[in-house]
Formats: C-alpha cells, structure tokens, sequence
C-alpha cells in the first residue's frame, strides 16, 4: 500500500466515524407548514363533508336600496346637484327683487304719501309745483269714492284743513285768476280744468 | 397555439352578456339582476370572513358598487361569477384588516399536534368554531376550504405569499381541531 492511498483509507474511516447529529424536534412541524396540510391529516372527507352542508345566508333587505343609491344616474346623485342649483337660483332671484327696493325707494316710502304731502320747501319750481299739484288733484279724485279717509288724511297734514285754496297755497299754485303764461299754458288750463272738478266734486 | 383576442375562454354566456350589457348601460333593472342573482353567494362569504354582520353587510355594499362601476373592466378571462367574488373577497380582506392585525401569534400548546376530523364534524359545529377563529386563520380558512381557492390563488389575491397561506392554513386547521375538542365536540 502505497502512502497516498493509505491517506484516503485512514481519512474514509475517519468520515465513518464522524457522529450522526439528531434533527430538531420541529424540523417536520416547520416543513409540514410548507405542504398541503391536507396530506396529513386524518379524515379529511369529515370536513369537506361539514364544509358542503355549510348554510348560504340570504343577504339582507334593504341593501340593494343602498347600494342603487351609490350608483351613476341615481336618483340621489342628480337630484342633489338639482336642488342645489334650484337653491341658487331661488337666492339670486329673491337678492334681484330685494335689490330695487332697497335701493330705488326712499325712506319716506310710498307715493301716495309723497302725493298727499307735498313738502313746499321742495316745491320751488313751477314744473314741479304744478306736477304734484295735478298728482294730488288726481288722487283727490280718484279717491273720493275708493277712499273715504282721504279727507281726514288731509286734514291732518300740518293741521291745515283740507280746502282747495289751502291745499293750493300749500304747493305754491297761483289763483285761478292768474292768467296763464309761457310755455306753461297748456299745463295751467288743465290745472284749472282739475281744480274745478274738483270743486263739483266737493273733494275739500 | 394561442386563441384569438376575440375568443374568451371564460367570457360570459349569452344570458350573462345581456345582464353585462345593461349594466353598462346603467340599466337599472339588469344591475338588480345581477345583484340578485350573486347577492346571497357573497353575503354568506362576507359573514364567513368578518363574522359581524353589519360589517359583512358594508362589505357587500362596497363591493357591489365597485363591482358595478368597474364592471367595463371586466374582460372575460375568467367566469362572471369568479370575477365578482374576486372583489368582494378583497373588499371583505380590507375591511378585516382594518379591524386590527391578521398576524396571530403562534400557539405553542398547538405544535406538534396531528390533526384528525374524525368520522362525523357538524356544518354547524363547524360554523361556529370559524367563526371563533383568528381573523388571519379564519379568512385564509374560509377562501381555501370554504371557497375552493387555491394557494397561489389565495396569495395574489390577499398579496401573501403561498408558504404564508399555507402556514395559516394549517394553523387554522389546528385552531379548529382544538376549539372543537374543547367543546367536545370531537
């Protein structure tokens, strides 16, 4: 025997003799992990078995009605967009009649006031003067039937009774007898035309 | 060899196509159909993964508008039906996973136990023990051996891996032999 293969005879044996080392206790629990369980188990069948006469449980009522709800085209998803354009267009509707009010109506408010009480320091003009004048000639005629307070209304202006010359006086007419004039001619025949029937009318 | 694009080899039957087209169309009846046709079939496999009711009912909700408003989406590479379930077992997944973390810690007192279903386990017996589950067990319980998935199945759709579905599988099966012995049941 020559020395090299004696060598690999004593290293043969010393590999033969090397100790067998023992697997861990859970090595096969770790690999089991990895396999199909099924393989080892018992009975498999049983709970397939159960498995199959497991019951199917109806889906509640009422859940279509929410889940419709949440879809594309639902009622919920136009109207809600609907009512809020309706509610927009109702603000800027409401701010468009409040609007004029507000802005074109002066605090002495309405016109049949500013008719029955002509403010005199105001009245300076004659256009003016004979405007309102005819105004409340108007209205002293219209209301004589459809409003019977008109003359206590009236009288209560300034504690002046309501006769034609004081009422007259107050907007700063000229007389009756004062010829007409200028351009206003035609305008001061109807103010005497007014005035008389007024008169007939008995509005004093 | 490969088919055509035009070919599917899970599209829908004529019956189903007509269910699609209408609701795609927004068809209001034909989306009820649909709904009514599956609404049971998914409700049951909510109530399995989640337990609670309410939340199985939320899930169903969730998954259903999602099933219809991504329903052009579907392509017809596997059953209607598959399609459908896909999404309302990632819509319940979400909702479990919600309620807290799906990573049990191990019981040690389980190891090394072999598991034996016996001669006769009752469908509720057996209903009752899920339910009882850890959520992780449980839903990777019910999508194998309720459902039918497989492993790999189960991974892409919950985004595990398969040793870790089949890991929860067979702790889950543990769970289960043991909360049933418990109750002595088996």
């Amino acid at each position: 025997m020559n020395p090299s293969e004696k060598n690999r005879q004593t290293l043969r044996e010393a590999i033969r003799q090397l100790p067998q080392h023992a697997a861990p206790g859970d090595a096969w629990e770790r690999i089991a992990q990895q396999l199909d369980p099924a393989a080892e188990e018992t009975g498999h069948e049983t709970l397939s078995g159960a498995v199959d006469e497991l019951p199917t449980y109806p889906a509640p009522a009422g859940l279509w009605q929410r889940i419709e709800r949440k879809l594309p085209g639902s009622r919920k998803t136009w109207l809600a967009p609907a009512i809020g354009w309706a509610a927009t267009l109702l603000v800027i509707f409401s701010v468009w009649l409040a609007l004029p009010r507000f802005e074109l109506i002066p605090p002495q408010a309405d016109q049949q006031t500013e008719v029955l009480i002509p403010d005199p320091a105001r009245l300076h003009d004659w256009q003016e003067a004979r405007a309102a004048e005819e105004s409340l000639a108007f209205a002293c005629l219209d209301s004589l039937t459809a409003e019977p307070e008109l003359d206590s209304l009236l009288s209560q202006y300034r504690r002046v009774a309501a006769s034609l010359d004081s009422l007259a006086l107050l907007i700063e007419a000229r007389p009756l007898s004062e010829p007409a004039q200028g351009r206003f001619s035609r305008q001061e025949q109807r103010r005497k035309q007014l005035l008389a029937r007024i008169q007939q009318k008995g509005c004093e | 060899m490969t088919a055509p694009d035009n070919i599917r080899p899970f599209g829908p039957r004529p019956e189903e196509q007509r269910l699609l087209a209408g609701c795609l169309a927004q068809d209001r009846l034909a989306q009820k159909a649909l709904y009514d046709r599956y609404k049971d079939a998914m409700f049951t496999l909510c109530q399995r993964v989640l337990v609670d009711p309410e939340l199985a009912q939320d899930a169903l909700q969730e998954a259903f508008v999602a099933i219809f408003n991504s329903l052009g989406a579907f392509r017809g590479e596997s059953t209607l039906g598959a399609w459908i379930k896909t999404i309302v077992v990632r819509t319940a997944y979400r909702k479990l996973r919600k309620q807290g973390p799906l990573e049990e810690p191990l019981d040690p007192h389980m190891e090394g136990e072999s598991i034996d279903w016996g001669d006769h386990l009752a469908a509720e017996h057996l209903e009752k023990a899920m339910a009882a589950l850890p959520a992780g067990y449980r839903n990777v319980f019910v999508l194998i051996e309720v459902e039918g998935y497989a492993h790999k199945e189960v991974a892409d759709l919950l985004g595990i891996s398969v040793g870790t579905s089949k890991s929860q599988l067979y702790h889950a099966k543990r769970y289960l032999q043991r909360l049933l012995t418990a109750k002595g049941i088996r």
